[in-house]
């Protein structure tokens, strides 16, 4: 069974932004956490990285709260980039062609 | 919306469930699929079936099982789009693979290993998948779906998932694959614009819209199969006049499920409940319910009435609440019945395989696959069916060339038939091959002392030796049959459920055995005693007659304690009170009376204080809710609201006889 989403939030002064660490399932199940966490991320002022390195997976609940942080984020002139994403999560982005929502390592 | 541990085993416990079905359903369809081999809807079907199992396999992380289903999956769209053919080594393989999902399913349950073997076959699978194209390979007569190669019309299709989706356990994405796997060049549009404000945006719903844009050459239907899951409660358009649009981004080459890791694979088949009841049945039964509380309304209302009119006024209302409860009841049992085709379906595998392995050409019947049975029942029928069957294949239908002696058709024929008859379900499992051989058995009960050398015993005492502990008749002893473990075994699961078994057999024509079970296991007629202050239940079901006891009617026998004689015939007394540590006052025994009783090793008389009286009785397990007890088959809440217990007319005689043995029964029947 794929194991629970974990979320970590580490504070990157040196560069100016957020690092979210995702790992597990991201999914409906721990979509309400994740979109705390964003919310929280959103409010910082700062850009935000979210690491997908250790993200077992990603559906639809899971994308459309990174989405919903990435505009609010672009709203206030800040950006969301996706850090080292996972074989299973480069495959859904690159299914459904994010490249204008954020950038994503590897993608033009 | 975090799912807590019950709530994921419950949903693991739906895709086992549904898996088996998918698994069975697969199993069906490849048999036929051996005399239609260009059928697509069958391999349609096919490939379904896999595919839901692998969806399933990937929410829950079985990798053993999702890499499997994936080669098998990658097999069947590769023949549907006739691309390969169904050739009978294929069918073979495809077979051996439904055994492997089965083993892989149960290995996935247990936590386990994945089964020998499994390597082996998805190599196998792999290998017939990579083999060149031939010339005779046949293409399906309607496509429904296209490989790569571009070719196909361009058709747009739009999707939107209803907002409750996740709410179902799906996952939308998971569909949008689905329907980039029915063509080539493939792209997906996300349209966000109904996305709110992160501050507003509840994690529940589902905002998302896809455009999904793919050449294919599968027609509308086989695109809205798709959707299948989600259907009702999306909006689903596909337009075929929309050319593939520039924005997308094109989808990685490879497999259908490469462009998604296996974790990611959202099963639809949790999603659905594991029982399945009609709309129709549901709103009856609230109906129902309603009618109880206005009958409940209308007790109150009379208790608040004078003398004679209340006493009318309550006299109504429980003929209300009586008739609607039994309206209930029947209702609510009806949710619980399937129809019995769901044990039978396993049978065309069984019997195909077995007559393969025994050189034997047999067809199998199935007849009244619809008749409904409760659910609680098809376990139990299930063994002791095979049993049979097998013992049909393996005994019963003669090999061709003997049949073709006999002046019959080579190809046997074995039939299984379900009927209600009598508010009961006959179940008949009959073969047209070489009867019982009375005279074995004759010889088989007298070498094993059953049988006395000079007892004039008929054909139908004699074929009843079958269901006795350890005969058997068979001369070669197989791995299928023929090792006297079975029939005894048969007689025994089917009377657990207040079944019945008799066999009839002619020579040379063949046998038959017939089944008789009960409409339901939850709910059972009963006989009500008293024993000492205490009520107990007899199944009715299970007694032959009940009659006061004469003191001179009892006698002990050397080694076989008491027994009773009944018109001329010894049976084995059993003081239930004595059985079940009830203490009694000095017992007058012309006072008691005697309950025969029939169990699997013969008559057993069952001595209580008083009958109370029959009904039906709701049965409650003790292990739920108490532990189980030996002899007693379950409880239930008797009319005063006290605990009854539900004897096991079969489990006491075997507590009360234990010990006396074999010497004691041939004492028995010294004495008469």
């Amino acid at each position: 069974m794929a194991s629970e989403m974990g979320v970590v939030v580490l504070d990157d002064p040196a560069n100016g932004r957020l690092i979210l660490y995702l790992s597990g399932a991201v999914n409906a199940g721990s979509a309400r956490l994740l979109r705390d966490t964003a919310r929280t991320c959103a409010d910082a002022g700062a850009g935000v990285v979210v690491d997908c390195s250790q993200a077992e997976s990603l559906d639809a609940a899971g994308l459309q709260v990174i989405i919903a942080l990435s505009r609010k984020l672009r709203a206030k002139n800040l950006k969301l980039h996706l850090s080292q994403p996972s074989d299973a999560v480069r495959a859904v982005l690159r299914m459904v062609a994010l490249g204008d929502e954020f950038q994503m390592d590897g993608e033009p | 919306m975090a799912f807590s541990d019950k709530d994921l085993e419950r949903f693991e416990a739906t895709f086992f469930e549904e898996a088996g079905e998918h698994v069975s359903a697969m199993e069906d369809a490849l048999i036929t699929l051996e005399t239609c081999p260009n059928d697509t809807e069958l391999l349609n079907a096919i490939f379904r079936a896999a595919h839901s199992i692998k969806g399933g396999a990937g929410t829950f992380g079985f990798q053993d099982l999702i890499r499997f289903a994936h080669v098998l999956e990658n097999l069947l769209d590769a023949l549907r789009q006739g691309r390969k053919r169904v050739a009978p080594s294929t069918s073979e393989c495809l077979l051996r693979s439904a055994d492997a999902l089965r083993g892989l399913l149960d290995a996935a349950r247990l936590r386990a290993v994945a089964p020998d073997g499994i390597e082996v076959l998805r190599e196998a699978l792999e290998r017939e998948l990579a083999a060149p194209a031939t010339e005779t390979q046949v293409k399906p007569t309607a496509p429904t779906a296209k490989d790569g190669g571009g070719e196909g019309e361009a058709v747009a299709v739009t999707f939107q998932p209803g907002r409750e989706l996740f709410g179902r356990g799906m996952d939308p994405l998971l569909v949008v694959r689905d329907v980039l796997a029915i063509g080539d060049n493939g792209s997906v549009r996300l349209d966000c614009s109904a996305l709110p404000d992160l501050d507003k945006l509840d994690p529940e719903l589902c905002y998302l819209r896809f455009i999904i844009e793919v050449r294919t050459t599968a027609d509308d239907a086989s695109i809205r199969d798709v959707f299948a899951f989600v259907e009702d409660i999306s909006k689903i358009s596909i337009d075929r006049r929309t050319p593939v649009g520039e924005r997308a981004a094109p989808i990685a080459a490879g497999g259908a499920s490469d462009r998604m890791s296996s974790k990611e694979q959202a099963g639809k088949t949790t999603t659905s409940s594991t029982v399945r009841v009609s709309t129709e049945k549901i709103d009856k039964i609230i109906d129902l319910v309603g009618e109880l509380v206005i009958a409940q309304s209308m007790i109150l209302a009379a208790l608040d009435c004078d003398g004679a009119d209340s006493r009318a006024r309550l006299r109504d209302a429980a003929e209300a609440v009586g008739r609607n409860t039994r309206e209930l009841q029947e209702q609510v049992m009806g949710v619980r019945m399937v129809p019995v085709g769901t044990v039978f379906r396993r049978f065309p595998r069984v019997v195909r395989d077995l007559a393969a392995r025994f050189g034997k050409t047999i067809a199998l019947h199935l007849e009244g696959e619809n008749t409904e049975i409760d659910r609680g029942m098809v376990e139990q029928l299930a063994d002791p069916l095979t049993h049979l069957v097998r013992n049909a294949i393996d005994h019963g239908i003669e090999p061709p060339a003997v049949r073709a002696e006999r002046g019959k058709p080579a190809e046997g024929r074995i039939v299984l038939r379900a009927a209600h008859q009598g508010g009961r379900v006959i179940v008949d499992i009959s073969d047209d091959g070489a009867g019982l051989n009375i005279e074995r058995i004759r010889e088989k009960a007298l070498a094993l002392g059953l049988l006395d050398r000079d007892a004039d015993a008929d054909d139908h005492t004699l074929i009843a030796f079958i269901f006795a502990p350890g005969f058997s008749t068979a001369q070669q002893v197989s791995d299928v049959s023929g090792r006297g473990v079975g029939m005894d075994v048969v007689k025994r699961s089917i009377e657990q459920v207040g079944g019945v078994v008799s066999v009839s057999s002619v020579a040379g024509k063949g046998t038959q055995f017939r089944i008789s079970l009960p409409l339901t296991t939850a709910i059972m007629d009963g006989l009500s005693v008293r024993i000492a202050d205490q009520t107990f239940v007899l199944p009715l079901l299970s007694i032959v007659e009940s009659f006061r006891l004469k003191p001179e009617h009892i006698k002990t026998v050397l080694g076989a304690g008491e027994v009773v004689r009944v018109r001329g015939d010894a049976i084995p007394l059993v003081r239930l009170h004595r059985e079940l540590g009830i203490a009694v006052e000095a017992a007058d025994a012309s006072r008691s009376i005697v309950c025969v009783v029939d169990t699997s090793s013969g008559r057993v008389g069952l001595l209580v204080d008083e009958l109370l009286g029959q009904g039906q009785v709701v049965i409650k397990t003790l292990e739920t809710n108490y532990r189980r007890i030996d002899g007693m088959v379950g409880a239930t809440i008797a009319g005063d609201g006290r605990v009854a217990l539900i004897v096991d007319p079969q489990g006491i005689a075997r507590r009360a006889t234990l010990g006396r043995g074999k010497e004691s029964e041939h004492v028995i029947r010294q004495s008469n």
